[in-house]
C-alpha cells in the first residue's frame, strides 16, 4: 500500500509541475507566431497561425488537448520546422545522461577517496578539506572557461566543446564533477565524524580492529545510508548544472535544448524538456525513498 | 570505455570552419523568418534573385536585371543556365511559385511582399511583379532563396539535394552543420559568389569564451561579429595564436530611442539635455577601443544617404529637473555595460536614470507595445534609406512597422513618402536629407555610434571578403592551407 501511495504522490507531483509550467509559459509576453512570422506580420496572419496550432482556443481547452496528447505519448512537433519532439528529446537526453552519469561517478569516487585518505593523515586531511572547500565553491560558469583555457587553448589536449568523440566528454564532465565532489566530501566528512563517535565503532577500535577493515565494513555502510538522501537531492542539482555546463561547452544535450526552446517560445518542446527532467528528478527521489524504507522500515512506519 | 562505445568519434573534415553564436532554427527557406544568420546561410544554399555586395549595394544574383518605369510594376529578367541540385534549370515559373508561396498568410517573411498584388510569368526567363503603390526600394525584398516549384506544391518534399547555391547541406548535427561545394554550381553567378574550393563547417558555440578559445586553439578558422570588443582587443596583442583581425565599416546604428508621448521625455528640451549630457567619444575610446564611429544620424558616412545636420543643437535650454526617467535594455552583455556607462555620465550631469533590464523577447515585446520610456537598441543591416520610413513614419507605428517611439511629424511623413516613390536618385536624396534634418531637430533618437564589423581569421585562410552587413558570401572565395603556420 505504501508503494502505491508513493507512486500516486509521484504522479501528482508530475501533474502539478506540468500544469504550472504550461500556464507559466503562456503568461510570458510574446508568442511563437510573432517569432516565426515576425513582429511586423499582420494580425490576420498571426491569428491564422495560432488557429492552425490550436493556440486560439481557451487556455483550459489547450490544457486539455495537451494532456490528452501526453497520455497518448504524443509530445507534439516543433513550431519552427515541424520536427517530431520525442526522437529529438531522446537523443539529447541520452547525451545529457551520459554526461551527468560520468560526472556523478567521478565526483562520488573522488569524494570517497578523499575521505579515505583524510582518515589516514592529519596533514592530508587538512589539504583535502581545503581543496574540497574550494572545489565546492567553484561554479561551472567559472570552472568551465578556466578548463577550456588551460586544456583546450594552452595545452591543446582536449577540444573546446561540441561533440568530437568521447574526448569531448572529459572537460564538461570535470566541470560538473568538481563542485559536486567538494560538496559530497564535505557532507561525507561531517557524517563520518558522527559515525566515528558511535559507541560500537569506539568499542571496535578499543578491541584493536584494523582501521582499514573498520572503514570498509562498518563505517562505509552507515555512511551510505546516511548519505543517500542527500546524494539523490544532489542529482537534482546536477541536472541544473548540466544546463550551464552544456552551454559553456556547446554540448548538444538536454540542457541546451531546454534553453533554446524557452528562448524560442517552443512551448511543447520546453514542456517536454521540463517533463523529462522533472520525471527523472522525482523518480530518483522516489527510488531513494523506497530503497531506504525497505532497509529501514522505521521511516514509513 | 562506455563513452567510447556510445559516442562515435566525429572528426571535422578538412574545411573552412566558421564559429557562430546561435544556431539558426532552420535552413529551409520555407520556414526561415527574421533570423539574420539563417537568411545569410540560406543564400549559400539557395540563390536569391538579388543580394548585396561587400559595400551593401544591390547586386543581381539569379536576376539579370530588375527594372521599373514607375516603381509600381517591376520587370525582372533571369540569367540563363542556373540550375537546382536536381539538374532542373531555374526559370520564372520557380520564381513565381516561390514568391506566391510567400504571399500566403502563414509564410514567415510575408511582410516583405505585403504590397504585391500580382506576380506574372512573361516567359521562361522574364516575370513581372505588380505592387499596390510605387515602391522604389522593393528590390531589397527579393533576397529570398528561390525554390523549385514542385517543393512549394508538395511541402513535405525535403530540400536536400535541390540546392542551387555554391554549397549543398551534407549533414546537420546538433552542434555543427557541414556544407560541401555544390557540383551543380559550376560557374560563379556574380563576382562575389564564387565556386567554393573547400567544404564549409559551421560550429555553434553560444559561450563567448568558448568562441574565443576555438579560434585560439585552431578548432575554428573564422568568426564574424559575435565577440565583444574587449576580447578582440586582447586578441590583437596575442601573436602566438596566428590570427588576423580585419575591420570594416558596418551598416549598424546603436541608438537611444524615446517614446515621444511619454510625459517625462515628451519635451524637446529634455531630450536635448539627455543628448548633450553624453560624452560619446569617451565611450568609444574606453569600450570599443576606437572600433566604432560616433553617429551623426541614422546612417554611417559610408552609406550613400548619410546626412549630418548643419544646425547647432548644443544648447538644450532645459531649465527644470529631469527625474523618474528609466532606460530599458535587453540582457545582452554589451548593452548592460553601455547602459551603466550612460547612467554614470548622466549622473555627472545631474540626471538620475533608472535601468530596467529585460530578457530579449520580453524587451522586444515591451518596446513594441510602447511600454518603455527610453530604450537602448540597434538597427543592423539596412540597405536603403526607406529604412527611415519603417522607423519614423506615422504609418509605421506598431503593429505595422518599427516606429516604436510613436513619432509623428507631418514634414517627415511627407518627405519619406516622396523618397519611397521617387525614381530620380538626386531628388530622392534631397527628400531623405530633408527628413533627416527634421528628425535631427526633433531628437526622437539619440544616435550613439556605428560599430565596425570585424572578422577574426586563422592565418591558414586567405581571400575572405568582409561584407558590411555581416553576410557570409565571402566564404565562397576562401582558400585554406592544410598546415597551420
Amino acid at each position: 500500500m505504501k508503494y502505491v501511495r508513493k507512486i500516486l504522490s509521484l504522479l501528482l507531483s508530475l501533474w502539478l509541475l506540468l500544469t504550472i509550467i504550461f500556464f507559466l509559459q503562456r503568461l510570458l509576453p510574446g508568442n511563437p507566431a510573432e517569432l516565426i512570422l515576425g513582429v511586423d506580420a499582420s494580425e490576420e496572419s498571426k491569428r491564422i497561425w495560432l488557429q492552425q496550432h490550436g493556440m486560439d482556443l481557451s487556455l483550459i481547452t489547450q490544457y486539455q488537448n495537451y494532456f490528452l496528447g501526453l497520455l497518448k505519448g504524443n509530445l507534439g512537433i516543433t513550431y519552427f520546422d515541424g520536427t517530431e519532439i520525442t526522437p529529438l528529446l531522446l537523443k539529447r537526453l541520452g547525451v545529457s545522461m551520459q554526461l551527468g552519469f560520468f560526472a556523478y561517478i567521478v565526483a562520488l569516487l573522488g569524494a570517497m577517496l578523499g575521505l579515505y585518505f583524510s582518515e589516514r593523515n592529519q596533514l592530508l586531511k587538512s589539504i583535502i578539506k581545503n581543496a574540497a572547500f574550494v572545489s565546492a565553491s567553484l561554479p561551472g560558469s567559472i570552472l568551465g572557461p578556466i578548463l577550456i583555457w588551460l586544456f583546450a587553448v594552452k595545452f591543446q589536449v582536449f577540444p573546446v566543446g561540441g561533440m568530437q568523440g568521447s574526448i569531448s566528454l572529459i572537460l564538461p564532465m570535470i566541470t560538473l564533477a568538481v563542485p559536486l565532489m567538494g560538496n559530497q566530501f564535505r557532507y561525507l566528512e561531517s557524517t563520518m565524524k558522527d559515525i566515528s563517535l558511535k559507541e560500537f565503532i569506539r568499542v571496535a577500535l578499543a578491541k584493536g580492529v584494523n582501521e582499514h577493515k573498520l572503514f570498509m565494513t562498518h563505517k562505509l555502510t552507515l555512511l551510505i545510508y546516511a548519505a543517500l538522501p542527500i546524494f539523490s537531492l544532489q542529482l537534482g542539482a546536477l541536472l541544473t548544472g548540466v544546463v550551464i555546463t552544456e552551454v559553456v561547452f556547446s554540448y548538444p544535450g538536454l540542457g541546451t535544448l531546454t534553453l533554446q526552446s524557452v528562448l524560442m517560445r517552443e512551448y511543447s518542446l520546453a514542456s517536454a524538456c521540463v517533463l523529462v527532467t522533472a520525471t527523472m528528478y522525482i523518480i530518483i527521489n522516489t527510488l531513494n525513498d523506497l530503497f531506504l524504507s525497505m532497509k529501514d522500515p522505521r521511516r514509513y512506519g | 570505455m562506455i563513452s567510447i562505445i556510445i559516442f562515435p568519434k566525429s572528426h571535422t573534415p578538412f574545411s573552412l570552419v566558421v564559429a557562430m553564436e546561435t544556431k539558426p532554427s532552420t535552413l529551409d527557406p520555407r520556414w526561415i523568418g527574421g533570423d539574420v544568420n539563417a537568411q545569410y546561410l540560406e543564400e549559400l544554399l539557395f540563390l536569391p534573385l538579388v543580394s548585396f555586395d561587400p559595400q551593401g549595394e544591390h547586386m543581381n544574383v539569379i536576376a539579370e536585371s530588375v527594372n521599373s518605369q514607375d516603381g509600381k510594376v517591376w520587370s525582372i529578367k533571369l540569367k540563363k543556365g542556373i540550375f537546382f541540385g536536381n539538374g532542373q534549370e531555374i526559370t520564372s515559373l520557380d520564381v513565381v511559385a516561390t514568391y506566391n508561396y510567400f504571399l500566403g498568410p502563414l509564410a514567415p517573411r510575408r511582410s516583405s511582399f505585403k504590397d504585391v498584388i500580382l506576380i506574372k510569368e512573361i516567359n521562361a526567363y522574364e516575370l513581372e511583379i505588380h505592387l499596390k503603390a510605387p515602391y522604389v526600394a522593393f528590390p531589397t525584398n527579393l533576397t529570398i532563396g528561390i525554390l523549385p516549384k514542385d517543393v512549394l506544391v508538395h511541402k513535405e518534399i525535403s530540400l536536400n539535394g535541390l540546392e542551387s547555391g555554391p554549397y549543398k547541406a551534407e549533414s546537420q548535427e546538433d552542434d555543427k552543420w557541414f556544407f560541401v561545394p555544390n557540383p551543380q554550381y559550376k560557374k560563379a553567378v556574380n563576382p562575389w559568389i564564387s565556386v567554393p574550393k573547400i567544404p564549409l563547417t559551421i560550429k555553434f558555440i553560444p559561450d563567448p569564451m568558448a568562441r574565443l578559445s576555438v579560434l585560439m586553439n585552431g578548432d575554428a578558422d573564422l568568426l564574424q561579429r559575435s565577440l565583444d570588443m574587449d576580447r578582440i582587443y586582447f586578441l590583437q596583442n596575442q601573436s602566438q595564436y596566428h590570427l588576423n583581425i580585419d575591420f570594416a565599416p558596418s551598416l549598424e546604428t546603436t541608438y537611444l530611442a524615446f517614446k515621444m508621448d511619454n510625459p517625462h521625455v515628451s519635451s524637446l528640451e529634455a531630450r536635448r539635455k539627455l543628448k548633450n549630457s553624453l560624452n560619446i567619444p569617451e565611450i568609444l575610446k574606453a569600450l570599443f577601443h576606437g572600433y566604432a564611429t560616433q553617429a551623426k544620424g541614422m546612417f554611417p558616412s559610408v552609406f550613400p544617404y548619410f546626412y549630418s545636420s548643419h544646425e547647432d543643437l548644443n544648447s538644450s535650454g532645459f531649465q527644470g529637473e529631469l527625474d523618474d526617467i528609466t532606460l530599458t535594455l535587453s540582457t545582452a552583455r554589451e548593452s548592460q555595460i553601455v547602459a551603466k556607462v550612460l547612467q554614470a555620465q548622466w549622473k555627472e550631469a545631474g540626471v538620475n536614470i533608472k535601468l530596467t533590464v529585460l530578457e530579449p523577447s520580453l524587451f522586444q515585446k515591451v518596446i513594441q507595445n510602447g511600454g518603455a520610456m527610453m530604450w537602448l537598441g540597434s538597427w543592423i543591416g539596412y540597405k536603403d534609406p526607406d529604412h527611415l520610413r519603417f522607423v519614423f513614419h506615422s504609418e509605421s507605428i506598431p503593429p505595422f512597422g518599427g516606429n516604436r517611439g510613436r513619432f509623428r511629424n507631418a514634414k517627415v511623413d511627407k518627405a519619406l513618402k516622396l523618397g519611397m516613390v521617387s525614381l530620380n536618385p538626386q531628388l530622392r536624396k534631397s527628400y531623405y536629407n530633408e527628413a533627416q534634418e527634421e528628425l535631427n531637430r526633433n531628437v526622437p533618437y539619440i544616435y550613439l555610434w556605428h560599430r565596425d564589423n570585424f572578422v577574426i581569421m586563422s592565418q591558414q585562410i586567405k581571400n575572405f571578403q568582409i561584407f558590411r552587413d555581416g553576410r557570409y558570401l565571402g566564404v565562397t572565395q576562401v582558400e585554406k592551407n592544410e598546415i597551420r603556420s
